[in-house]
């Protein structure tokens, strides 16, 4: 019953982007930590790269889009390019962005990055070939999807005055920080799905479980253009 | 197996109305206090928006004293408006500094409870919106602004409105929409109001610890 599976699987992407605290998720970084960077003097390398990594963990949105892209990747190779230009695209915005001190609306941002996720869920259930008789170019797009969690993160660390000295120091750590988060976070990911493609019924879990990323997707989107247009 | 464009229409659809569904159901009255259903009320969900906008800056516990060298002043005081009029009373407040407050209206009134940072980096923060009889809490300032209520008076009856605070604020003021007969437009006129000196204390002196 492909019903049943989508109903098991969204159940559970949804729980994870209704209910998992807000301090570690989407809206930046703990409290705790947070009192932490303001009290920064100088270059802290190991701090900042473990904030970066936690960030990358907890944060589902990023992880929600990252299992969407490498869903349909059988060999290393693809997985290894895909990601790597993940990391191009959210590497340069969050340099020149916190350098360069561009601020974007975090929740304008995070309803973009909520969108990259309906908007991968929907390529791999066909959507656009089915419907636009096209293929977009899935390296292009990610790359581009890329600069929007980039932008993402950028404006998550300007929320703290971070202080110049030791600047672009602190900066690329947390960005270290985020790679090996993310290198952990796929590397569990992409064990679970080479286990789950040698099951039997795959193809039929898998349309139903994008179909349930891409309700987790809608729902980032929603939340985060109703907090823009109803917090003061 | 490819999917037919029928189970692909219809996946996009079940996606984007579960996720709508959850989203007014459960998300907004959770997070934001918006409740178009009645379901948050329901499922005591909008307690969680309350909880948080009530006091929205408090200190983590380890920080939770601070002996703060300050003229600790109490007021109360009361102003009627008239159907239809708003207006804003304000106190001023440097960063972390506390005040607790309880004021009561002779009928339902809209209020905004709020700060406007000196610093500017954003217009105003709000801690609590709502339409109500009264109200009460502890604020602790998120930054050095000036923080206090914006109320309007929706019915057709005049209405008082009691306020009591106390804290470590250093001046207030009241912010009057009033016509300009010369320049012939609305402009917020500000009042500041004299605070009295508690006994014992002389301004600017730190309190005595013991």
């Amino acid at each position: 019953m492909t019903a049943a599976r989508y109903a098991f699987v969204s159940a559970v992407v949804c729980a994870a982007v209704v209910l998992w605290p807000e301090t570690l998720a989407a809206h930046g970084v703990a409290r705790g930590d947070a009192r932490f960077l303001q009290t920064l003097q100088g270059a802290a390398v190991a701090p900042l790269m473990y904030l970066g990594a936690k960030h990358m963990i907890t944060g589902y949105d990023h992880l929600l889009f990252l299992v969407g892209v490498i869903f349909f990747l059988h060999r290393l190779k693809d997985v290894v390019l895909y990601v790597t230009l993940f990391t191009v695209g959210h590497s340069v915005t969050l340099l020149g962005g916190v350098l360069g001190g561009i601020r974007a609306n975090p929740y304008l941002i995070d309803a973009v990055i909520g969108f990259s996720v309906v908007y991968k869920a929907f390529d791999n259930i066909d959507g656009f070939k089915r419907f636009g008789g096209f293929q977009p170019n899935a390296r292009l797009a990610v790359l581009a999807f890329g600069l929007f969690h980039g932008f993402g993160l950028a404006t998550k660390l300007q929320d703290f005055s971070l202080p110049p000295h030791g600047l672009v120091a602190n900066i690329v750590s947390f960005n270290v920080g985020v790679e090996i988060g993310q290198v952990l976070a796929l590397a569990a990911v992409l064990l679970a799905l080479e286990y789950w493609r040698t099951r039997p019924g795959f193809a039929q879990h898998a349309f139903a479980t994008n179909t349930a990323l891409m309700t987790g997707g809608f729902l980032l989107v929603g939340r985060q253009l109703s907090g823009y247009f109803l917090s003061t | 197996m490819t999917p037919t464009r029928k189970q692909i229409a219809k996946a996009t659809a079940v996606a984007i109305i579960v996720a709508t569904v959850l989203l007014v159901t459960i998300v907004l009255p959770a997070e934001y206090g918006a409740d178009p259903l009645g379901t948050g009320k329901a499922l005591g969900l909008i307690d969680l928006f309350s909880a948080g906008a009530e006091n929205p800056a408090s200190p983590p516990p380890d920080e939770a004293v601070q002996p703060l060298p300050h003229v600790y002043r109490t007021e109360s005081t009361s102003f009627t408006l008239r159907p239809s009029q708003a207006f804003e009373y304000k106190y001023r407040l440097e960063k972390d500094r506390g005040m607790v407050y309880a004021w009561k209206a002779t009928a339902r009134v809209k209020y905004e409870f709020h700060g406007e940072p000196d610093d500017h980096r954003l217009k105003v923060q709000s801690y609590e919106k709502q339409e109500h009889e009264f109200a009460s809490g502890t604020l602790t300032a998120p930054f050095t602004g000036i923080h206090g209520w914006y109320w309007e008076n929706p019915g057709d009856r005049d209405v008082t409105i009691t306020l009591t605070t106390s804290g470590f604020y250093t001046a207030a003021e009241e912010l009057r929409p009033t016509f300009d007969p010369i320049k012939h437009k609305n402009r917020i006129e500000h009042v500041p109001h004299e605070l009295k000196v508690p006994a014992g204390f002389t301004d600017d002196k730190p309190i005595a610890r013991r």
